[in-house]
């Protein structure tokens, strides 16, 4: 797992030639962090299950102890001072039915005479009663005493009457409780393990690369440039730490050179000055010339570390907090839902999310034009505040309206948030470089998908949905304090990020049938399962099928854990095979076939394990098509120009997001009609017909491609 | 900084004073009715657990009232001069124990000789069997007159599930003294209650004697007789003879292998029936209370007061017989019950 997000995270910071070098610094110290980390944890989390099972298990012991006690004392009630013999005691077996009702963890009662005669079993079946009778203690066991019999905790309770036993009452506890209890910690601790490890690593290749690879590309870049003569750099850094020193060390030196050299030609000048042979100033002027030309001490540049890398972090975890309530958005729409609704109640929990992935759309031209004027920096700041207000709205909302409005203001600042993330890419990167700028923006995104909604479940479970709003809104105020304080400031927009969705883009879109086969049919339907399968079908699906929300997180998470885990591998495999077209049909197919999972439970052995198989599909599916639809677009468009390039990839952007906003709406109204089952099913029967449409069009219009490429090449 | 202190000791000064001005309001409410209430009690064999409970009400309530208790000593020849008294010093309300105590004291709802009873005086009565059946009422909900109380028995239906619950009899046998007029409704009730839960009934009178009354020599032959016929259970009703013969019956019934079931709680204290359902005499009196207190404190006209009636009965059973039987309850009911030796036993 960690050493995906190693690659993950590492590929980026190779993008840069100069930073190469430093992976191996950097590398060691993820792999030491890693190992030292899951070590600790690995030992902690194993404490913490161990404390948990012996916590657990006397707790259980007690609870049949006090539930066994009562009994007891009921039953010796009757046999001692009413006098009633065991044998004939009526009514016992609805008496001990209805405790065994009322106290689930309770598995069995039962009353043996001292002749190990069963007189009363309730709660097993014959067989498992044969298996746990030869094995129970007898009368002379102390009352209370505990003892494991098949499986089973056992507690005794001989009752006497008239000063001898005349039964004994055994109470068992099934030890699967504590195993199910102790299987939910492991998965918790795991899920803890695997956030914080993500956690840690995120903020170590962040702190590298703002204060270590970043300025060593530079002082690489100065020293470089030294080798070559030229002295006129200096590098630009706030930070007063070990790499700051050496920066400063090193523009000290520098501007000791260049006043040397200012000294020394002060010097030449008036040595020439002071000649009346021309012949002398000349010879003189033959001496210096190459000094001036081999060696440069003005002109150059302040030199400022930049790197896309440093995005990364306040991304991530903006993207947590946005990831937090994931796993349980839906259910906690439809508990401030109206009853009284013209619309169906599957519509009204799915409208929300809708709103908010179009609210999160629509500003998406408005991120554009704030980032030209402001910068990216900046913008991301404006971002955070109808965010982290929205978040903080989510917490006090009191109604279903309240809620869409809070969640339309989380959207308008996720939605400049992402504009903001992508242009400060775009501005710290080049064309050789774009694609790598652009991994670290989605290696970001996914980072979060995975720890938001894990972590969520189990903050959902502990404190309840409410507050996991409050840290959301927290963990926004977090991304911009580290925006504000940690990235350069100064740096302007130097291209221009607004998107022009003009006629021209939507032209090149439409008139090309392969871009329109990918932005339509392979785009849409992967955000529409995206949004309304994982993000609206599985938590209120799962939630039915009766999970805990740190469950359903834990399902949610395996998404991005597949897809990280799959998509360097798949991204080199379809770059190397260049056939992105297939590769993108097949991912669809994967997803799309995923999802029928659910039309045979019993198959997979059971409704969770359906799921578990749609998700992980998706997953890979994901992996597989994301990165190759870009190639597609990037490369269809690029015969439309360097303009039109761009406004293509812009308008398809555009297209592909209505997918996440199509998602809930119709994930709602397949759910009001066949249910959320039927509804997962459908939706994979949607996709799978959209790629196969993809497919059609893709091979319809390959052959007009050709043709146009010949032309466009002739 | 120093601000609040005083704001939060004038807080503490008001919360701490409510308490007493609660106690002003209280006082202030008595002193409107500091004549205490006079209530003009008659019983019939003494005082018992039902004027407690009545007295106990009554003091909770914080309502003052003086009592005078005047005793039948079972007998209704004593009841005239009681009633002189009453209409002499007419007391704010009236108190009778008893169906005896009450017809003799304020009459049946139609009679030749008003006169005779007290008829103007608001009344509660209390531990009447079947006050409609015996004419005290016109029905449960409106009395018809200045008259109104608590009836004390147990639905029937009621009674006859409770001995479903013990065990599944389904034959029961209810001996009787047919010149008592309780004792024929409750038959009544039986015959009508007991088909829709399966029973099948064996109703035996009480031979009577020379001089018109049932004869007690006959008890131990009609157990016979019940057993003979497949009855599985006696059931006694609110029947002063065979209460007053509780002992010599019950034993016969043992005798004969038969459990009792009492409906009243003479029997259970005085006798060996194995167990009833009855109402607690305690709890009966506060009941009354709280129609004496719609009464006096509210100021509502008994007629316009329906019947009161226990919701919640007591489960009687004497273990020495169930021993002695071998008739154990189910665990369920041994839950619930009251368990109590036979007297000095």
């Amino acid at each position: 797992m960690s050493s995906h997000a190693d690659t993950a995270v590492s590929t980026p910071a190779s993008a840069k030639g100069g930073i190469t070098r430093t992976r191996g610094i950097l590398g060691r110290l993820v792999l030491l962090a890693v190992i030292v980390l899951l070590l600790g944890q690995i030992v902690v989390a194993w404490f913490a299950v161990t404390g948990f099972e012996r916590a657990l298990e006397p707790q259980l012991g007690q609870k049949a102890g006090a539930v066994g006690r009562a009994v007891a004392d009921q039953i010796a009630f009757v046999v001692d001072e009413l006098g009633i013999p065991s044998d004939d005691l009526v009514g016992v077996d609805p008496f001990l039915d209805k405790i065994l009702e009322s106290n689930e963890d309770i598995k069995y009662l039962l009353m043996v005479d001292p002749s190990s005669k069963v007189q009363f079993a309730r709660g097993l079946p014959p067989e498992t009663l044969a298996q746990v009778l030869p094995d129970l203690p007898g009368t002379d066991s102390e009352t209370g005493s505990r003892s494991e019999v098949a499986g089973f905790i056992n507690s005794v309770f001989p009752i006497e009457a008239d000063g001898r036993v005349a039964t004994v009452l055994h109470v068992g506890v099934s030890g699967e409780y504590v195993r199910g209890r102790l299987s939910e910690l492991l998965y918790e601790a795991i899920t803890v393990i695997v956030v914080s490890l993500l956690v840690t690593l995120e903020f170590l290749v962040f702190l590298v690369s703002v204060r270590v690879s970043g300025p060593l590309e530079r002082i690489e870049k100065t020293l470089t440039d030294g080798g070559q003569g030229r002295f006129g750099n200096h590098i630009v850094m706030r930070a007063r730490d070990e790499i700051g020193d050496l920066v400063s060390a090193l523009n000290q030196a520098l501007r000791g050179l260049r006043q040397r050299y200012e000294d020394f030609q002060f010097d030449v000048r008036e040595i020439k000055d002071a000649q009346i042979d021309r012949s002398i100033v000349e010879r003189i002027q033959t001496v210096c010339q190459p000094v001036e030309d081999r060696y440069s001490f003005s002109g150059g540049a302040g030199l400022r570390p930049r790197n896309a890398m440093q995005i990364r972090v306040p991304l991530f975890l903006f993207m947590f907090a946005e990831e937090l309530p994931r796993s349980f958005l839906p259910l906690f729409i439809a508990g401030l839902s109206p009853t009284d609704s013209a619309i169906s109640d599957e519509l009204l929990f799915g409208l929300p999310i809708t709103l908010f992935m179009l609210a999160g759309m629509l500003v998406v031209p408005l991120g554009g034009g704030l980032a030209d004027r402001f910068g990216a920096r900046w913008v991301f700041l404006a971002g955070v505040i109808p965010a982290t207000i929205g978040y903080f709205g989510t917490f006090l909302a009191q109604n279903y309206y309240d809620l869409v409005g809070w969640r339309i203001l989380s959207g308008i600042g996720y939605g400049i948030i992402f504009i903001a993330a992508q242009a400060w890419v775009a501005d710290n990167t080049d064309t050789r470089n774009r694609a790598q700028g652009m991994s670290v923006f989605v290696g970001g995104v996914f980072a979060a998908t995975i720890c938001g909604p894990s972590i969520g479940g189990i903050f959902a479970d502990r404190i309840g949905f409410e507050a996991t709003f409050l840290i959301s809104a927290g963990l926004a105020i977090v991304s911009g304090l580290v925006v504000y304080f940690m990235l350069d400031g100064t740096v302007r927009g130097r291209r221009t990020h607004r998107t022009t969705f003009g006629g021209q883009a939507w032209r090149t879109l439409f008139s090309d049938g392969r871009l329109l086969a990918v932005a339509v049919f392979a785009a849409i339907p992967g955000k529409l399962i995206l949004a309304g399968f994982l993000f609206y079908l599985v938590p209120l699906y799962l939630s039915d099928l009766g999970n805990r929300q740190s469950v359903i997180g834990w399902m949610i998470m395996l998404y991005g854990v597949s897809t990280l885990a799959f998509m360097p591998v798949m991204a080199r495999f379809a770059d190397r095979s260049g056939r992105h077209v297939a590769v993108v049909a097949v991912g669809g197919l994967l997803a799309g076939a995923g999802c029928l999972a659910s039309l045979s439970d019993a198959t997979f052995g059971g409704p969770l394990n359906a799921v578990v198989i749609a998700i992980v599909a998706l997953g890979i599916g994901h992996a597989l098509s994301l990165t190759s639809q870009l190639a597609i677009v990037q490369e269809v468009a690029s015969y439309h120009g360097g303009l039109g390039q761009a406004s293509a990839i812009g308008a398809y952007r555009l297209v592909e997001r209505s997918g996440m906003v199509l998602g809930p709406v119709v994930a709602g109204v397949l759910a009001a009609n066949f249910g959320y089952q039927g509804a997962i099913v459908g939706i994979g029967c949607i996709v799978l017909v959209c790629i196969a449409l993809y497919m059609l069009l893709m091979k319809l219009s390959r052959r007009r491609t050709a043709r146009m490429r010949k032309r466009w090449f002739a | 900084m120093s601000r609040p202190i005083p704001l939060v000791a004038l807080m503490l000064c008001v919360v701490l004073s409510l308490p007493a001005l609660h106690v002003r309001a209280q006082t202030a409410n008595d002193a409107q009715a500091i004549t205490p209430f006079r209530i003009f009690a008659v019983v019939w064999r003494g005082e018992t657990e039902v004027e407690q409970g009545f007295r106990d009400y009554l003091t909770q309530r914080g309502i003052p009232f003086e009592m005078t208790v005047r005793n039948l000593n079972l007998d209704r020849g004593n009841a005239p001069p009681i009633v002189e008294e009453i209409k002499h010093t007419r007391p704010d309300l009236v108190y009778t124990w008893g169906t005896g105590t009450t017809s003799s004291i304020v009459g049946k709802v139609e009679t030749d000789t008003p006169e005779s009873f007290v008829r103007d005086i608001p009344a509660v009565f209390t531990l009447v069997s079947y006050p409609r059946a015996a004419n005290i009422v016109e029905s449960y909900e409106s009395t018809g007159r200045p008259v109104t109380g608590v009836a004390f028995l147990a639905p029937v239906e009621t009674q006859l599930k409770a001995i479903q619950a013990y065990r599944r009899f389904t034959t029961i046998a209810v001996i009787y003294d047919e010149t008592a007029g309780n004792s024929r409704i409750n038959v009544t009730d039986l015959r009508e209650a007991a088909p829709a839960l399966d029973i099948r009934l064996i109703e035996l009178p009480v031979p009577l004697g020379e001089n018109g009354k049932p004869d007690p020599a006959t008890l131990p032959r009609l157990v016979q007789k019940a057993k003979a016929s497949g009855a599985e259970l006696l059931y006694m009703g609110p029947d002063s003879f065979l209460t007053r013969h509780a002992k010599a019956y019950t034993d016969a019934a043992i005798a004969a292998g038969l459990p009792t079931f009492a409906s009243t709680q003479a029997p259970l204290k005085n006798s060996r029936a194995m167990f009833g359902l009855v109402t607690d005499y305690h709890t009966l009196g506060k009941l009354t209370a709280l129609q004496a207190e719609r009464i006096l404190v509210e100021g509502r006209r008994p007629q316009d007061l329906p019947v009161a009636r226990l919701s919640r009965y007591k489960l009687w059973i004497n273990v020495d017989v169930m021993r002695e039987l071998g008739l154990y309850p189910p665990m369920d009911i041994i839950a619930i019950a009251d368990f109590q030796t036979s007297p000095g036993g």
